[in-house]
């Protein structure tokens, strides 16, 4: 048996790693890389709590993961588009929303 | 040894991590992102819940083929290396598809394998409910292949416009 403190230690390293990707890089594609790094780290802190707890099933994790798709998803998406009107993939020049 | 095994899983998926955060490369970075989510669906077979470490095994292999599509080939055919000069997008769309399929019918499967009498309560929801999603994850991929590959056939076209045919 695995602790639950053992999991969300592990969750919050990867939160963290994820976060910091997302503070200090600035290639777009490796910017969505650290936020699903840290959505990983969020599915497995719920997967800990749910699986310990016995309180709930693995219906709001798939939920969690259907987000994370999502989310990446959209995010190349938008990434795709801006690299095709900009032709750079640093987030530093998209500011076209400023003007 | 539970706790041995899960560490040991834990230093690979945040070595992994780093790497999708710190290199360079976004190939390689992707490729470290690949390598957390099928560390990560270990884990959580591990935390008894199969159905979420399939249904990540299942992105991790959609996110394979996407970084193969979009950032490898383009690449390749870049550099001159040998090899067909434009998508195979048929093939493509009709790999993709058919494993989100597969995804459904195991999810559906593994949702009804299980005699009623002996799923507790919620537990039946539970595999309907991943099922349901699985049909959603089946159309976001579908639409995105589908816009994956209208952008593609409009380059295509603009390309044979400016430089005649590339075959």
């Amino acid at each position: 048996m695995i602790p639950a403190e053992h999991v969300l230690l592990l969750a919050l390293l990867q939160f963290a790693v994820g976060l910091m990707g997302v503070l200090l890089r600035r290639a777009a594609m490796v910017v969505l890389v650290s936020a699903v790094v840290m959505l990983n780290g969020v599915l497995l802190a719920f997967c800990a709590t749910t699986s310990f707890t016995g309180s709930s099933t693995q219906a709001e994790g798939v939920v969690v993961l259907a987000l994370v798709l999502t989310a990446a998803l959209s995010g190349a998406a938008v990434i795709y588009a801006f690299f095709r009107f900009r032709r750079t993939v640093c987030v530093d020049e998209y500011d076209r929303m400023k003007h | 040894m539970g706790p041995i095994f899960f560490w040991l899983l834990g230093a690979i998926s945040l070595g992994a991590a780093f790497v999708a955060v710190a290199h360079r490369r976004p190939q390689r970075s992707t490729q470290g992102l690949v390598a957390l989510m099928m560390t990560n669906a270990v884990i959580l077979f591990l935390l008894h819940a199969p159905l979420l470490a399939i249904e990540l095994l299942v992105v991790t292999i959609g996110a394979v083929l996407v970084v193969w599509m979009v950032l490898v080939r383009p690449g390749r055919q870049k550099l001159g290396a040998p090899g067909r000069t434009r998508y195979n997008v048929t093939k493509f769309i009709a790999f993709f598809v058919a494993l989100w399929l597969l995804a459904v019918i195991g999810l559906t499967i593994f949702a009804t394998a299980q005699p009623p009498a002996e799923v507790p309560a919620g537990q039946a929801a539970t595999g309907g409910f991943g099922a349901v999603m699985s049909v959603f994850l089946l159309g976001v991929a579908t639409v995105t292949a589908s816009v994956i590959v209208m952008v593609q056939r409009r380059d295509a076209g603009r390309a044979d416009e400016g430089q005649g045919e590339i075959n």
